[in-house]
Protein backbone atom coordinates (compact mmCIF):
# COMPACT_ATOMS: atom_id res chain seq x y z
CA UNK A 1 0.00 0.00 0.00
CA UNK A 2 2.79 2.33 0.39
CA UNK A 3 3.04 2.81 -3.70
CA UNK A 4 -0.44 4.66 -2.52
CA UNK A 5 1.17 7.12 -0.97
CA UNK A 6 0.15 10.59 -2.93
CA UNK A 7 4.14 12.17 -3.75
CA UNK A 8 4.91 16.20 -3.64
CA UNK A 9 7.36 17.56 -5.48
CA UNK A 10 8.68 20.83 -4.42
CA UNK A 11 10.97 23.15 -6.73
CA UNK A 12 12.06 25.85 -4.41
CA UNK A 13 15.66 27.55 -4.18
CA UNK A 14 15.45 27.92 -0.56
CA UNK A 15 16.68 24.86 1.24
CA UNK A 16 15.19 25.66 4.58
CA UNK A 17 11.72 26.24 2.95
CA UNK A 18 12.31 22.74 1.59
CA UNK A 19 12.51 21.46 4.76
CA UNK A 20 9.93 23.16 6.32
CA UNK A 21 7.48 21.81 3.58
CA UNK A 22 8.99 18.48 4.15
CA UNK A 23 8.29 17.94 7.87
CA UNK A 24 4.85 19.28 7.14
CA UNK A 25 3.74 17.26 4.42
CA UNK A 26 5.39 14.11 6.07
CA UNK A 27 3.08 14.48 8.40
CA UNK A 28 0.13 14.03 5.71
CA UNK A 29 1.43 10.67 5.06
CA UNK A 30 3.12 12.17 1.09
CA UNK A 31 6.22 11.36 -0.05
CA UNK A 32 8.16 14.40 -0.47
CA UNK A 33 10.50 15.08 -2.95
CA UNK A 34 12.67 18.08 -3.39
CA UNK A 35 14.26 20.39 -6.48
CA UNK A 36 16.38 23.10 -5.72
CA UNK A 37 16.17 25.04 -9.53
CA UNK A 38 13.46 24.60 -12.70
CA UNK A 39 15.66 22.10 -14.39
CA UNK A 40 16.32 19.69 -12.13
CA UNK A 41 12.12 19.74 -11.06
CA UNK A 42 11.33 19.26 -14.56
CA UNK A 43 13.12 16.53 -14.20
CA UNK A 44 11.96 15.09 -11.73
CA UNK A 45 8.34 16.12 -12.58
CA UNK A 46 8.87 13.61 -15.76
CA UNK A 47 10.88 10.89 -14.00
CA UNK A 48 8.97 10.92 -10.74
CA UNK A 49 5.49 11.60 -11.67
CA UNK A 50 4.24 13.21 -8.77
CA UNK A 51 0.86 13.77 -7.27
CA UNK A 52 1.47 17.25 -7.07
CA UNK A 53 4.13 20.24 -7.76
CA UNK A 54 4.75 23.10 -5.21
CA UNK A 55 6.52 25.25 -7.20
CA UNK A 56 8.26 28.79 -6.33
CA UNK A 57 7.80 31.58 -8.40
CA UNK A 58 11.20 33.18 -8.26
CA UNK A 59 13.85 30.86 -9.02
CA UNK A 60 17.58 30.76 -10.41
CA UNK A 61 18.57 30.02 -14.00
CA UNK A 62 15.22 29.13 -15.12
CA UNK A 63 12.37 31.37 -14.29
CA UNK A 64 9.49 29.98 -12.90
CA UNK A 65 6.85 30.74 -15.72
CA UNK A 66 9.60 28.63 -18.10
CA UNK A 67 9.18 26.07 -15.29
CA UNK A 68 4.90 25.91 -15.54
CA UNK A 69 4.91 26.34 -19.39
CA UNK A 70 7.19 23.44 -19.86
CA UNK A 71 5.86 21.05 -17.76
CA UNK A 72 2.27 22.11 -18.96
CA UNK A 73 3.73 21.42 -22.86
CA UNK A 74 4.93 18.13 -21.84
CA UNK A 75 2.78 15.30 -22.34
CA UNK A 76 4.21 12.70 -19.89
CA UNK A 77 3.71 15.71 -17.03
CA UNK A 78 0.58 18.03 -18.19
CA UNK A 79 -2.13 16.78 -16.03
CA UNK A 80 -0.11 17.22 -12.58
CA UNK A 81 -1.74 19.98 -10.63
CA UNK A 82 0.76 22.59 -10.36
CA UNK A 83 0.36 25.36 -7.38
CA UNK A 84 2.60 28.08 -7.39
CA UNK A 85 4.01 29.85 -4.23
CA UNK A 86 5.24 33.58 -4.46
CA UNK A 87 5.84 36.06 -2.09
CA UNK A 88 5.12 38.49 -4.97
CA UNK A 89 1.72 39.64 -4.89
CA UNK A 90 1.53 40.05 -8.74
CA UNK A 91 0.68 38.26 -11.96
CA UNK A 92 -1.70 35.56 -10.52
CA UNK A 93 -3.89 35.69 -13.61
CA UNK A 94 -0.50 34.47 -15.56
CA UNK A 95 -0.10 31.75 -13.36
CA UNK A 96 -3.58 30.76 -13.69
CA UNK A 97 -3.57 31.28 -18.28
CA UNK A 98 -0.50 29.06 -17.90
CA UNK A 99 -2.17 26.19 -16.15
CA UNK A 100 -1.28 26.75 -12.59
CA UNK A 101 -4.06 25.42 -9.97
CA UNK A 102 -3.44 28.02 -7.40
CA UNK A 103 -1.25 31.05 -6.55
CA UNK A 104 -0.70 32.12 -3.11
CA UNK A 105 1.32 34.19 -1.24
CA UNK A 106 3.51 32.39 1.18
CA UNK A 107 4.18 34.87 3.72
CA UNK A 108 0.28 35.46 4.04
CA UNK A 109 -0.66 31.89 4.94
CA UNK A 110 -0.02 30.00 7.81
CA UNK A 111 1.89 26.89 7.50
CA UNK A 112 -1.43 25.21 8.40
CA UNK A 113 -3.31 27.11 6.13
CA UNK A 114 -0.90 25.89 2.93
CA UNK A 115 -1.54 22.43 4.05
CA UNK A 116 -4.70 22.47 4.06
CA UNK A 117 -4.60 23.57 0.47
CA UNK A 118 -2.33 20.99 -0.28
CA UNK A 119 -4.40 18.40 1.26
CA UNK A 120 -7.27 19.81 -1.19
CA UNK A 121 -5.36 19.16 -4.07
CA UNK A 122 -4.45 15.66 -2.89
CA UNK A 123 -8.19 15.20 -2.17
CA UNK A 124 -6.99 13.73 1.05
CA UNK B 1 9.55 97.86 -34.07
CA UNK B 2 11.59 96.24 -37.45
CA UNK B 3 9.64 93.76 -38.45
CA UNK B 4 12.53 91.08 -39.34
CA UNK B 5 13.58 91.49 -35.60
CA UNK B 6 10.07 90.80 -34.61
CA UNK B 7 10.10 87.68 -36.56
CA UNK B 8 13.09 86.70 -35.32
CA UNK B 9 12.04 87.45 -31.73
CA UNK B 10 8.98 84.91 -32.19
CA UNK B 11 10.94 82.42 -34.05
CA UNK B 12 13.40 82.21 -31.16
CA UNK B 13 10.11 82.01 -28.09
CA UNK B 14 8.76 79.10 -30.53
CA UNK B 15 11.76 77.02 -30.16
CA UNK B 16 12.23 78.08 -26.94
CA UNK B 17 8.68 76.98 -25.86
CA UNK B 18 9.37 73.80 -28.25
CA UNK B 19 12.65 72.87 -26.12
CA UNK B 20 10.90 73.45 -22.87
CA UNK B 21 7.84 70.49 -24.00
CA UNK B 22 10.56 68.50 -25.49
CA UNK B 23 12.52 68.89 -22.40
CA UNK B 24 9.09 68.15 -20.11
CA UNK B 25 8.83 65.40 -22.11
CA UNK B 26 12.18 64.01 -21.60
CA UNK B 27 12.33 64.41 -17.68
CA UNK B 28 8.43 63.17 -17.36
CA UNK B 29 9.76 60.32 -19.05
CA UNK B 30 12.75 59.54 -16.96
CA UNK B 31 11.07 59.91 -13.90
CA UNK B 32 8.27 57.66 -14.78
CA UNK B 33 11.52 54.82 -15.78
CA UNK B 34 13.38 55.41 -12.51
CA UNK B 35 9.71 54.96 -10.69
CA UNK B 36 9.86 51.74 -12.77
CA UNK B 37 13.24 50.38 -11.68
CA UNK B 38 12.67 51.76 -8.12
CA UNK B 39 9.46 49.48 -7.70
CA UNK B 40 10.93 46.28 -9.65
CA UNK B 41 14.12 47.11 -7.55
CA UNK B 42 11.12 46.93 -4.11
CA UNK B 43 9.84 43.70 -5.20
CA UNK B 44 12.94 42.00 -5.29
CA UNK B 45 14.17 43.44 -2.27
CA UNK B 46 10.98 42.19 -0.18
CA UNK B 47 11.08 38.47 -2.42
CA UNK B 48 14.77 38.51 -0.74
CA UNK B 49 13.28 39.45 2.43
CA UNK B 50 10.26 37.59 2.64
CA UNK B 51 11.31 34.01 2.22
CA UNK B 52 13.89 33.87 5.35
CA UNK B 53 10.88 35.73 6.93
CA UNK B 54 8.56 32.96 6.09
CA UNK B 55 11.13 29.97 7.28
CA UNK B 56 10.90 31.87 10.55
CA UNK B 57 6.90 31.89 10.39
CA UNK B 58 6.51 28.35 9.76
CA UNK B 59 9.79 26.91 11.68
CA UNK B 60 7.84 28.63 15.12
CA UNK B 61 4.41 27.07 13.76
CA UNK B 62 5.72 23.60 13.27
CA UNK B 63 8.12 24.33 16.72
CA UNK B 64 5.30 25.38 19.31
CA UNK B 65 3.26 21.78 18.57
CA UNK B 66 6.17 20.05 19.18
CA UNK B 67 6.04 18.49 22.49
CA UNK B 68 7.35 18.83 26.18
CA UNK B 69 8.07 22.32 25.68
CA UNK B 70 7.76 24.46 29.15
CA UNK B 71 5.12 27.52 28.88
CA UNK B 72 8.30 29.76 28.64
CA UNK B 73 9.91 28.26 26.09
CA UNK B 74 6.63 28.08 24.03
CA UNK B 75 6.45 32.34 25.33
CA UNK B 76 9.69 32.55 23.52
CA UNK B 77 8.73 31.06 20.04
CA UNK B 78 5.47 32.93 20.08
CA UNK B 79 7.47 35.91 20.42
CA UNK B 80 9.72 35.39 17.69
CA UNK B 81 6.18 34.38 15.32
CA UNK B 82 4.69 37.99 16.45
CA UNK B 83 7.41 39.56 15.66
CA UNK B 84 8.01 37.55 12.35
CA UNK B 85 4.91 38.67 11.52
CA UNK B 86 4.68 42.30 11.94
CA UNK B 87 7.81 42.28 9.64
CA UNK B 88 6.31 40.23 7.21
CA UNK B 89 3.25 42.89 7.54
CA UNK B 90 5.51 46.39 7.56
CA UNK B 91 6.63 45.02 4.25
CA UNK B 92 3.72 44.28 2.44
CA UNK B 93 2.69 47.95 3.78
CA UNK B 94 6.23 49.68 2.54
CA UNK B 95 5.31 48.03 -0.90
CA UNK B 96 1.72 48.92 -1.00
CA UNK B 97 2.56 52.25 -0.30
CA UNK B 98 5.91 52.39 -2.38
CA UNK B 99 4.02 51.18 -5.28
CA UNK B 100 0.62 52.89 -4.76
CA UNK B 101 0.05 54.36 -7.53
CA UNK B 102 0.45 51.66 -9.93
CA UNK B 103 -1.78 49.68 -7.64
CA UNK B 104 -5.27 48.76 -7.78
CA UNK B 105 -7.43 47.77 -5.40
CA UNK B 106 -9.93 46.12 -8.72
CA UNK B 107 -7.56 43.99 -10.22
CA UNK B 108 -9.30 40.32 -9.15
CA UNK B 109 -11.24 38.60 -11.37
CA UNK B 110 -13.40 36.98 -8.53
CA UNK B 111 -16.29 37.99 -7.22
CA UNK B 112 -15.59 38.20 -3.57
CA UNK B 113 -17.88 37.00 -0.42
CA UNK B 114 -17.65 39.87 2.61
CA UNK B 115 -18.85 37.16 4.96
CA UNK B 116 -15.86 35.13 4.07
CA UNK B 117 -13.17 37.35 4.15
CA UNK B 118 -14.47 39.36 7.21
CA UNK B 119 -14.52 35.25 8.81
CA UNK B 120 -10.84 34.91 7.74
CA UNK B 121 -9.77 37.73 9.24
CA UNK B 122 -11.46 37.08 12.60
CA UNK B 123 -9.54 34.12 12.61
CA UNK B 124 -6.54 35.08 11.51
CA UNK B 125 -6.86 37.95 14.71
CA UNK B 126 -8.10 35.73 17.04
CA UNK B 127 -4.69 34.84 18.83
CA UNK B 128 -3.64 38.38 19.80
CA UNK B 129 -7.35 38.87 20.86
CA UNK B 130 -7.06 36.21 23.36
CA UNK B 131 -4.02 37.45 24.15
CA UNK B 132 -5.20 41.13 25.66
CA UNK B 133 -8.26 39.18 26.74
CA UNK B 134 -10.26 40.94 23.68
CA UNK B 135 -13.93 39.93 22.56
CA UNK B 136 -14.07 39.79 18.72
CA UNK B 137 -17.53 40.32 17.66
CA UNK B 138 -19.02 40.01 14.47
CA UNK B 139 -22.29 41.62 13.50
CA UNK B 140 -23.79 40.86 10.11
CA UNK B 141 -26.66 42.49 9.05
CA UNK B 142 -26.15 41.22 5.58
CA UNK B 143 -26.56 37.81 4.16
CA UNK B 144 -24.87 35.78 1.71
CA UNK B 145 -23.40 39.37 0.27
CA UNK B 146 -21.18 38.89 -3.05
CA UNK B 147 -19.42 41.98 -4.19
CA UNK B 148 -20.30 42.11 -7.81
CA UNK B 149 -17.22 44.52 -9.17
CA UNK B 150 -14.34 42.88 -8.79
CA UNK B 151 -11.83 43.68 -6.33
CA UNK B 152 -8.50 42.45 -5.71
CA UNK B 153 -9.09 39.67 -2.79
CA UNK B 154 -5.69 40.40 -1.01
CA UNK B 155 -5.94 44.08 -0.99
CA UNK B 156 -9.15 44.31 0.44
CA UNK B 157 -8.29 41.52 2.88
CA UNK B 158 -5.62 43.49 3.87
CA UNK B 159 -7.54 46.59 4.16
CA UNK B 160 -10.08 45.17 6.30
CA UNK B 161 -7.07 43.46 8.50
CA UNK B 162 -5.56 46.87 9.15
CA UNK B 163 -8.75 48.33 10.72
CA UNK B 164 -9.20 45.13 12.89
CA UNK B 165 -5.56 45.14 13.87
CA UNK B 166 -5.51 48.82 14.81
CA UNK B 167 -8.76 48.03 16.96
CA UNK B 168 -6.56 44.95 18.96
CA UNK B 169 -3.44 47.13 19.05
CA UNK B 170 -5.06 50.01 20.80
CA UNK B 171 -7.46 48.59 22.99
CA UNK B 172 -7.69 47.90 26.54
CA UNK B 173 -7.22 44.73 27.52
CA UNK B 174 -10.85 42.85 28.26
CA UNK B 175 -12.53 45.34 25.18
CA UNK B 176 -14.70 44.38 22.51
CA UNK B 177 -14.10 44.61 18.84
CA UNK B 178 -17.20 44.90 17.23
CA UNK B 179 -17.37 44.32 13.55
CA UNK B 180 -20.31 45.17 11.01
CA UNK B 181 -21.10 44.56 7.99
CA UNK B 182 -23.93 46.16 6.17
CA UNK B 183 -24.69 47.47 2.84
CA UNK B 184 -26.16 50.84 1.95
CA UNK B 185 -27.44 51.90 -1.25
CA UNK B 186 -24.61 51.16 -3.84
CA UNK B 187 -21.97 50.83 -0.94
CA UNK B 188 -20.65 48.24 1.30
CA UNK B 189 -19.85 49.19 4.72
CA UNK B 190 -17.57 47.16 7.15
CA UNK B 191 -16.98 49.54 10.35
CA UNK B 192 -14.98 48.28 13.67
CA UNK B 193 -15.71 49.50 16.71
CA UNK B 194 -13.53 49.70 19.59
CA UNK B 195 -13.18 50.39 23.09
CA UNK B 196 -9.31 51.46 23.13
CA UNK B 197 -7.52 54.95 23.77
CA UNK B 198 -9.05 56.62 21.31
CA UNK B 199 -7.18 59.80 19.03
CA UNK B 200 -6.55 62.86 21.10
CA UNK B 201 -8.86 65.44 18.68
CA UNK B 202 -5.62 67.46 18.31
CA UNK B 203 -4.33 64.60 16.24
CA UNK B 204 -7.85 63.62 14.16
CA UNK B 205 -7.07 65.46 11.23
CA UNK B 206 -3.62 64.20 10.73
CA UNK B 207 -4.16 60.78 11.47
CA UNK B 208 -4.10 58.91 8.04
CA UNK B 209 -1.11 60.66 6.74
CA UNK B 210 1.65 58.99 5.56
CA UNK B 211 3.79 57.96 9.52
CA UNK B 212 1.47 59.74 11.54
CA UNK B 213 1.02 58.16 14.62
CA UNK B 214 -1.43 59.67 17.47
CA UNK B 215 0.41 61.68 20.42
CA UNK B 216 -1.26 58.80 22.28
CA UNK B 217 -0.38 56.15 20.65
CA UNK B 218 3.06 56.00 19.90
CA UNK B 219 3.58 56.11 23.99
CA UNK B 220 1.24 52.69 23.94
CA UNK B 221 2.51 50.39 21.16
CA UNK B 222 6.09 50.97 20.29
CA UNK B 223 5.59 48.96 17.17
CA UNK B 224 3.79 50.66 14.10
CA UNK B 225 5.08 52.87 10.98
CA UNK B 226 2.14 55.03 10.62
CA UNK B 227 1.37 53.74 7.02
CA UNK B 228 -1.65 51.30 8.13
CA UNK B 229 -4.27 53.83 7.28
CA UNK B 230 -2.26 56.18 4.98
CA UNK B 231 -2.19 52.95 2.38
CA UNK B 232 -5.45 51.72 3.49
CA UNK B 233 -7.26 55.05 2.40
CA UNK B 234 -4.98 55.77 -0.88
CA UNK B 235 -6.53 52.17 -1.83
CA UNK B 236 -9.80 53.14 -1.12
CA UNK B 237 -9.98 56.21 -2.61
CA UNK B 238 -8.33 55.11 -6.05
CA UNK B 239 -11.52 52.58 -6.69
CA UNK B 240 -14.36 55.50 -5.43
CA UNK B 241 -14.19 54.07 -1.41
CA UNK B 242 -14.12 55.43 1.53
CA UNK B 243 -11.98 55.75 5.00
CA UNK B 244 -14.22 57.54 7.92
CA UNK B 245 -13.88 57.90 11.61
CA UNK B 246 -15.26 58.63 14.57
CA UNK B 247 -13.28 59.30 17.60
CA UNK B 248 -12.67 60.33 21.30
CA UNK B 249 -10.31 60.09 23.30
CA UNK B 250 -10.26 57.35 26.38
CA UNK B 251 -13.49 56.31 24.85
CA UNK B 252 -12.77 54.24 21.33
CA UNK B 253 -12.76 54.95 18.05
CA UNK B 254 -15.18 53.39 15.26
CA UNK B 255 -13.25 53.32 11.73
CA UNK B 256 -15.68 52.90 8.68
CA UNK B 257 -14.61 51.33 5.19
CA UNK B 258 -16.75 52.09 2.42
CA UNK B 259 -16.38 50.36 -1.00
CA UNK B 260 -18.66 50.51 -3.92
CA UNK B 261 -20.89 47.29 -4.65
CA UNK B 262 -20.53 47.40 -8.34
Amino acid sequence: MTDQKPKILIIDDSKFLSTVYAEKFGELGCDVITADDGEEGIQKAKNEKPTLILLDGVLPKMSGFEVLETIKKDPDTMNISVVVLSNLDSEKEKWLQLGAVDYLIKAELSIDEISDKVKKYLSL
Amino acid sequence: MNPGLEISLLIIIFLLVVSLVVLLLIIRKKSKELAESTSKYAHMVAHQLLTPLSVIRWSAELLVKKENLTPEEKEFIHNIHDNDLGMIKTIGDVLTIADVKNQSLTTGTTQINMEEIINKVVKDFDEAAKKKNLQIVFNNQTKDLVVKKEYNREKLQRILSGVVENAIAYNDKKGDVVLTLSAENQYVIFSVQDTGIGIPEKDQTNIAKRFFRASNAVGYQQHGLGLTLFMIQELLEMCGGKLSFESKEHDGSTFTVKILQQ
